[in-house]
């Protein structure tokens, strides 16, 4: 009888003991969810991207009129509030570019045809990418990283340093675009970054007679 | 005016909207300053005309020796730069020549000097 019970003393102490996962417990992160694209990776910027970033740069703003100078930036919870959206959307749907989708509509060939075409079309977009898709992840994860910094501006309600946050934001967007849809602007944005205070000293003296 | 919001509002390749063969000198003074990214826009008045004038971001712009009160509205200045490809009454300035006479690069990519 003795050895019986403790058996049965081992058995609940196997059986009882076993931890139940919480009801709640969503299901394991390596099991998630197919992401089904359902538009373009322009189509995405242009609906969903772009305009959470006017949210941001709308925000913070020096306007000069005749009738006075006025340094926008958000002064109520309502204003705090909307660049705290544009943000986060920034911040967690920049991901999506990480599901993969069509560059462009069907037929859409961007502005990648002419004599200096400005723009990289879907096929040389997809080159770019097959060749180094990991420099695709790093410039999702450059603008994320800048969302994540208005977030926190916004939390602060920190009017000063959100002009430099939505720069960065700029910024982030920007050397994607000069790698990926608009590489041929790139020759004169660096020009430019390597200058200092550029003045042209010929507006200022008379040009030296050969 | 449609397309002129569109090309305000989004970040865009300098060629897909502007036409460098098609340069454009204005002279007029600024009724509006509109310092904030991705670009700065300055609004003038070319004998009765408003035009609309692109210039690169404050970052960029500060690199070059820009401050949001380099210009003040009122002043007569000089934009050199390109006309929008769709013909409206916007350009993205290359250069612009202040009231002193000193001439600053605008800082706008695919039109630097």
């Amino acid at each position: 009888m003795r050895k019986t019970v403790g058996v049965l003393v081992i058995w609940c102490s196997i059986g009882c003991s076993s931890p139940t996962p919480p009801p709640s417990q969503p299901a394991a992160a390596s099991a998630g969810p197919v992401m089904k694209p359902i538009v373009s990776v322009k189509e995405l910027m242009r609906f969903d991207i772009d305009p959470a970033s006017d949210f941001v740069f709308d925000a913070v703003q020096y306007d000069a009129t005749l009738k006075g100078v006025h340094d926008i930036y958000p002064k109520t919870d309502e204003d705090w509030e909307k660049v705290k959206v544009g943000a986060v959307s920034l911040a967690e749907n920049i991901y999506l570019l990480k599901v993969k989708r069509p560059w462009a509509p069907k037929g859409d060939v961007n502005n990648s045809t002419g004599p200096n075409p400005p723009e990289l079309s879907p096929d040389q977009i997809q080159a770019k990418y097959d060749k180094d898709p990991v420099l695709w992840d790093a410039k999702i994860e450059a603008l994320r990283n800048a969302a994540l910094e208005v977030m926190d501006v916004a939390d602060k309600r920190d009017g000063k340093a959100l002009f430099e946050a939505s720069a960065d934001v700029d910024n982030a967007c920007e050397m994607c675009h000069l790698e990926y849809w608009y590489p041929g602007d790139r020759a004169a944005v660096e020009e430019d970054a390597r200058q200092k205070a550029r003045i042209d000293p010929s507006a200022r003296r008379p040009a030296r007679k050969k | 005016m449609q397309l002129v919001i569109a090309v305000l509002l989004l970040h865009h390749s300098f060629a897909a909207d502007f036409d460098i063969t098609k340069p454009v000198a204005l002279t007029g003074a600024v009724t509006k300053i509109e310092w904030s990214n991705p670009h700065v826009h300055i609004y003038i008045d070319v004998k009765g005309e408003r035009w609309i004038v692109e210039m690169g971001s404050p970052n960029g712009l500060g690199r070059q020796g820009w401050t949001p009160k380099t210009m003040k509205a009122g002043d007569m200045i000089t934009v050199a730069g390109s006309r929008a490809k769709d013909g409206s009454r916007m350009a993205n300035a290359k250069t612009i020549t202040l009231p002193n006479g000193r001439r600053m690069s605008a800082a706008s990519q695919g039109n630097t000097s």
